[in-house]
């Protein structure tokens, strides 16, 4: 407890002291590279990202299904597949740890207990043939092993109760429950433990829309409760601006811009996020057509060169197609990485104005 | 689970009788006359009616299918051989144990290698030791046993005179038997293992129990062995419920005096109530084992019995 409240002082003096700089942050990710091999093919999941998030704070990745979202949590976590996957390069540090370089017994105690993570799709995350019970009171006596049995599972029905499930229903087994209930159980025992950090991945896409709101608002009141700090993958803009504070839109394995819920939302300027906006209905634009991204993601083993985005981009130009992008802050934490940045602005000022 | 339990027992009962009652007609519609198959061609007409009465054949099919159904349920007694002086009981009860143990033996030494084999292949998954058994067990599995026990019988017994080529006795005598069952049945056990185990290594809730923090191992052994294991039993099951028959070829190669034997014998003689013995006898062991499995099958997976539970239920709401 005593080195928590040290590390909270701490990271309050960091945060006067300099504004971006990623020592000392709660979590820091630097360059992180992960690939997948299959035979002799190569899939470039992640290539190359940072981002930090701040004690308290949220952070939401959105992009396309297949971009890598998903293995930026696996990878924080450390629980790619054995085989053919591997982080490649790069550096993940946590409370001034790197989590990359960490041994798998201290991994072990990290996962579930400091950082937590909630899976997409409940119905196959939870164990088929373990009562509710066994499932949330395994994972609390594992990070408590003071604990008796019988306090392990009155902890796990306290926390169930917390996400509204009675006692009446903790002996049951997951195929009992419908698909909100069962996120309700992932949610009790993502947050469990009382994690520093929780990684949720796409936790209400498989729900249907009203039990969607439910549980993200549960997400939000346990986070708030405890302090958790939290890594929202999604693909769903409304559930970032409903959750987040800050914004990474990842497309290609990379971080294409980067900002503040603020200006992201209010300035988009990647023709990529543009595009992700362009897909979204809205209230005020009246009977104005829904523009989706037109094309599909490349093919992460077959990345074309340059910007990932060049060969689906209407503002792309020539030199889109090779070298580094560069990336510019264009304010505050605002980061976008593409070439034509004023271009895509005179273009999009020109298509309001008509 | 005790209503569960009830009822599979329940349905096993008019399955055995209606498996009973199909190969007795089968075998009643077969053509041949078994008292002229019996006294020869130079029996006379009146020599062969009177062997036809001895034997019952002469009675109508209804007459004779009660006969045999009382005898069998409420008796238990399978009848008289047509040629051998036997009960058909008894020598099932004295053949019964040879068969019994050769193929028990060899199942369970099987199980207990090919099983954690399968595991250990599937946790080191593309490693050394998982090519090593993908080879070894499709080569196994691909060779049918009696291959096998040629081999054997050629080098340990011919050449090494380590285990005798025939007959039963001693437990040297089961050696080589075994070990041909043995083969055959570990390499699919093994492949199935391995199979099994991977998907439900690659499945999410293994990811989440090691994102939970849990070791390595603990989520091998205590989250997706359980899991893995459901298939296996299943498939377990069927090879006790078969071992009875399976041990066919191999009896008549070792010349050993088990249930095979009996009915290679019987058919060869077209020895009618013998193999009718054999074959009501095996569908009720098949039946049994088949209750048995059902029943660990849903003690291992509680989505089995609620689907059990709520389609009875379904049923039962629609006759109302």
């Amino acid at each position: 407890m005593k080195e928590k409240e040290f590390e909270k002082k701490h990271d309050h003096r960091e945060h006067h002291h300099h504004d971006g700089h990623r020592d000392g942050e709660f979590l820091s990710v630097k360059d992180l590279t992960v690939e997948y091999t299959s035979g002799k093919q190569v899939v470039h999941a992640v290539n190359g990202i940072s981002f930090d998030i701040k004690r308290g704070h949220s952070l939401g990745i959105v992009g396309e299904s297949g971009c890598g979202k998903s293995t930026v949590a696996k990878a924080i976590l450390r629980i790619l597949p054995d085989h053919g996957a591997r982080i490649a390069g790069g550096e993940i540090w946590y409370k001034g740890r790197d989590l990359v370089s960490e041994p798998e017994k201290r991994m072990e105690h990290i996962r579930g207990a400091e950082i937590s993570m909630i899976f997409q799709d409940p119905m196959t995350a939870l164990n088929p043939v373990k009562k509710i019970i066994d499932q949330i009171s395994s994972v609390i006596r594992l990070h408590n092993p003071g604990m008796t049995k019988k306090e392990a599972e009155e902890q796990g029905i306290k926390m169930l109760r917390r996400v509204g499930i009675g006692e009446d229903r903790v002996r049951d087994y997951p195929h009992q429950f419908s698909g909100g209930m069962q996120q309700r159980v992932e949610v009790a025992i993502g947050l469990s433990c009382n994690p520093d950090l929780l990684l949720a991945d796409e936790p209400t896409t498989a729900l249907d829309v009203t039990i969607q709101a439910q549980v993200l608002d549960l997400i939000r009141d346990l986070m708030r409760e405890k302090g958790t700090t939290l890594l929202l993958i999604t693909h769903n803009l409304g559930i970032v601006a409903e959750m987040c504070d800050d914004v990474a839109v990842f497309y290609g394995g990379e971080i294409v811009e980067y900002g503040s819920k603020r200006e992201i939302f209010k300035n988009p300027s990647h023709p990529y996020t543009i595009g992700l906006f362009g897909a979204v209905p809205s209230l005020t634009g009246e009977g104005e057509r829904l523009k989706p991204v037109e094309g599909i993601m490349p093919d992460p083993s077959d990345l074309p060169l340059g910007c990932k985005f060049h060969t689906r981009c209407p503002y792309a130009t020539e030199a889109c197609s090779e070298g580094e992008v560069p990336v510019v802050q264009l304010g505050g934490t605002h980061y976008c990485q593409c070439h034509n940045i004023e271009a895509v602005k005179a273009a999009q000022e020109k298509e309001a104005a008509k | 689970m005790a209503r569960y339990i009830l009822r599979r027992i329940l349905i096993t009962i008019p399955t055995i009788l209606c498996v009973t009652i199909l190969v007795f007609s089968l075998l009643y519609i077969t053509p041949g006359d078994p008292a002229e198959m019996i006294l020869g061609s130079s029996a006379t007409e009146e020599e062969l009616a009177s062997y036809r009465e001895f034997l019952g054949v002469d009675r109508p099919y209804l007459v004779q299918l009660g006969d045999y159904l009382y005898r069998l349920f409420i008796k238990f007694d399978l009848g008289d051989s047509w040629l051998y002086a036997s009960r058909i009981t008894d020598e099932i009860k004295n053949r019964l144990p040879i068969t019994f143990a050769i193929s028990m033996y060899s199942i369970l030494i099987a199980v207990a290698t090919g099983i954690p084999m399968g595991v250990y292949a599937a946790v080191k998954q593309n490693g050394a030791f998982d090519k090593f058994v993908l080879v070894t067990t499709s080569v196994l599995h691909a060779v049918p046993n009696y291959v096998f026990a040629m081999i054997f019988i050629m080098v340990f017994s011919l050449q090494l005179n380590w285990f005798p080529a025939y007959g039963i006795g001693s437990l040297k005598h089961y050696v080589l038997p075994c070990m041909c069952i043995f083969i055959s049945n570990f390499g699919s056990m093994a492949r199935s293992m391995r199979t099994s185990m991977l998907e439900v290594i690659r499945s999410d809730y293994v990811m989440a129990a090691r994102a939970q923090g849990f070791s390595r191992n603990v989520v091998y052994f205590l989250h997706a062995l359980p899991n893995a294991m459901i298939p296996i039993v299943t498939q377990l099951g069927g090879r006790f419920a078969g071992a009875l028959g399976g041990t066919l070829i191999l009896e008549t190669i070792f010349s050993i005096p088990g249930m095979g034997l009996y009915v290679q014998g019987a058919i060869s003689k077209r020895d009618v109530p013998v193999i009718l013995g054999n074959v009501v006898f095996m569908s009720i062991w098949f039946c049994l084992i088949m209750l048995l499995v059902d029943i660990l099958y849903a003690a291992l997976d509680p989505r089995i019995k609620a689907q059990y539970i709520a389609q009875s239920a379904g049923k039962r709401r629609k006759r109302s």
